[in-house]
């Protein structure tokens, strides 16, 4: 037992090792006692230095600061999303976009973008709303197809997710032609970007993550016995399919507001669980809050990248990819046993 | 591989054809009330400008410091003379060759908010921005102007507007000046002549073309020439082989990007068919000069006439 609370501890501290150094680099240099100065500052702990730009200032506080706070949680909103389906559907292919998240999201985003424009509503901007709601209503109807009575077998869960995806990349396909203008800026938000998430994003992220991890936390040891096979585990006290329908609406419902502010960035969710795994094993109580906080290194490495590495910014969807790819190769190629 | 075709298109098209959303919003230029000068230079501040998305920025004083993201913000800025004042120009803004040596802030899609901000300037340039980043230059308090004209009379009004914040007005007149001559002047000597059918091609696989709403359909329609899809449903419709064999175009078009030569066309499966092809009329356009709307989006306009009716500019 100490054991796992000195694991979850160390992937939380060096998670903030992590989020300190990244907060050093960008396409700005800024010095890193000056780093420190601007946070102390802005705490109070020291007085209003004149020597450091009101720029400067605000690229550290207002620009990296709450990026680098997003990229984590996004990351392991992903990543504990991706552990919960991988246990529910026992299915090692299985990520947060499987039962047509995504497709849902990016329909949404589609039509914000097409008809809202900028337009915002309960000073929420229409397209954040619009994806969110999309990603949610994805997976209940995905949910409403499969249910035989008060079943929900996993195959016709699976299918029916990937026959709506289909279905709704194809109405956006669609929309793309008939609205070509809108074209670049559909594609943007469909690559997933960090790009300019500021407090606001952050602040609204923030809840859902967490009450997120808290909620699938407490289903933890529900979810190991359901690894076993559902009839084992409901022999053994647990009712599987109320279960299976809390992570579901769970899960939707965190990685829908993820998805809403950050586009669609793929792979977290699917290699982090299983590169956790290696180092914890399966039991959910552990897998789950080092996950999150690996899922949230891994982004928060892979946006920094995005943002510095060349003057334009890179979609950190597309970092994820090519980092993720050969990342899980290796991993996969050195335990093929032990993955999942 | 179809994925990545769409992806090289869309860069494509963001190279070149910097400015296709629809917006219904006029560029308007509203001096404020008190009309108290305080520059040297001939526009009145504090200014108050509505941009391209209907925003309202208002200018206390003459921006110094200039940032453009867009290549034809960037050559608006040099024709009106004030390119020494450009401190962050993007990663495509390759005319006139002195922007080449501007620092870089990032592209069109993915400009560098950390680069923008830390080059302080008075005033950035832009055509669409995410509702994020624009939050957060706002919030860093520089004036952000989206700049995305839509025609070639939106084009003279962003020449206006961007001529008035960067205190060139009067430079922005003689420039929209000379360039509706030089418009009014092509339309003049070509109307006399037979208008001719017309396709321009932008990709070849898929083939897609120029529809109603696009720039390029207009200077085809000024040069007195008939878009053979300007009955099409979008701005950048795909255009199928059967449908362009039985319009049968007098002339085609394409952009000179390097993803193709003229032999490459004129070896196309069912082109000897067309007219234009049979009798050569393929004319390979520079992307920049057609697409851009700025000072030489003109000469794209005398290109494409000079492709259509030759012979109306014998002789000029």
């Amino acid at each position: 037992m100490r054991n796992k609370k000195t694991i979850i501890a160390l992937s939380f501290i060096s998670m903030l090792g992590f989020a300190v150094i990244n907060l050093s680099i960008g396409a700005v240099k800024v010095d890193f006692m000056d780093i420190i100065r601007i946070i102390m500052e802005r705490l109070g702990a020291i007085p209003f230095q004149n020597d450091i730009s009101q720029s400067t200032k605000y690229i550290i506080l207002d620009v990296r600061l709450p990026r680098i706070i997003a990229s984590y949680f996004v990351g392991g909103t992903l990543a504990i999303s991706g552990v919960a389906y991988q246990g529910l559907l026992k299915n090692p292919m299985a990520d947060p976009y499987i039962l047509g998240i995504s497709s849902g999201a990016a329909f949404g985003a589609t039509i914000s973008i097409v008809f809202f424009g900028g337009i915002k509503i309960l000073g929420i901007a229409s397209i954040n709303l619009t994806a969110f709601i999309g990603a949610v209503l994805v997976v209940f109807i995905v949910y409403n197809i499969a249910k035989i009575g008060n079943d929900v077998p996993i195959t016709t869960l699976l299918l029916s997710g990937i026959a709506m995806s289909q279905f709704l990349a194809a109405l956006m396909a669609v929309m793309m032609l008939l609205f070509g203008e809108s074209l670049h800026i559909i594609i943007h938000w469909t690559m997933g970007s960090l790009s300019g998430k500021g407090w606001d994003k952050v602040i609204s992220l923030i809840p859902y993550s967490l009450a997120g991890l808290a909620v699938l936390l407490y289903l933890s040891r529900d979810m190991d016995l359901m690894l076993l096979g559902d009839e084992n585990a409901n022999n053994l006290g647990v009712n599987s399919e109320r279960v299976k329908k809390t992570i579901l609406f769970t899960t939707s419902i965190i990685t829908g507001a993820a998805v809403a502010i950050s586009g669609i960035i793929g792979f977290v969710g699917l290699i982090v669980p299983h590169a956790v795994r290696i180092f914890t094993g399966p039991r959910h109580k552990i897998l789950l809050p080092v996950s999150f906080n690996a899922g949230g290194i891994l982004l928060m490495f892979c946006d920094t990248l995005a943002r510095s590495i060349i003057t334009q910014e890179i979609p950190v969807g597309i970092v994820t990819a090519i980092l993720g790819g050969p990342f899980f190769i290796f991993l996969l190629y050195k335990k093929k046993r032990e993955v999942f | 591989m179809k994925k990545l075709m769409a992806f090289v298109l869309m860069f494509v098209l963001i190279f070149s054809v910097v400015g296709c959303r629809n917006n219904d919003a006029q560029t308007t230029t509203t001096p404020a009330e008190n009309t108290e000068s305080t520059s040297g230079d001939n526009a009145v501040f504090p200014l108050t400008v509505t941009d391209s998305s209907g925003r309202t920025v208002t200018f206390e004083k003459m921006p110094e410091k200039l940032v453009s993201a867009v290549p034809s913000n960037t050559e608006i800025i040099y024709a009106l003379g004030k390119g020494n004042q450009l401190v962050g120009v993007s990663v495509y803004c390759n005319y006139p060759e002195e922007a080449l040596s501007v620092n870089k802030i990032g592209d069109y899609n993915g400009p560098n908010l950390e680069l923008i901000i830390d080059s302080k300037p008075d005033v950035f340039f832009a055509a669409w921005l995410s509702e994020e980043v624009l939050a957060q230059l706002e919030g860093a308090g520089i004036p952000v102007m989206l700049i995305n004209p839509t025609n070639l009379e939106e084009t003279y009004q962003s020449i206006q507007d961007i001529g008035d914040i960067i205190g060139s007005s009067k430079e922005a007149e003689e420039l929209i000046g000379s360039m509706r001559g030089k418009q009014e002047n092509i339309m003049q000597i070509t109307k006399g002549y037979q208008a001719k059918t017309v396709f321009y091609e932008i990709w070849h696989d898929p083939l897609m073309t120029v529809g109603p709403g696009s720039f390029i359909n207009e200077l085809i329609t000024m040069s007195n020439g008939i878009n053979i899809a300007q009955d099409a449903e979008s701005a950048y419709p795909e255009y199928s082989l059967e449908l362009l064999i039985s319009k049968n175009p007098q002339v085609y078009m394409t952009s000179d990007d390097g993803f193709k030569t003229p032999e490459d066309i004129f070896g196309r499966a069912g082109y000897e068919n067309i007219e234009a092809i049979r009798n050569g009329q393929v004319f390979m356009l520079h992307p920049d000069i057609t697409s851009r709307p700025g000072p030489r989006i003109i000469d794209g306009l005398e290109m494409i006439a000079k492709a259509i009716h030759p012979e109306a500019f014998e002789g000029k």
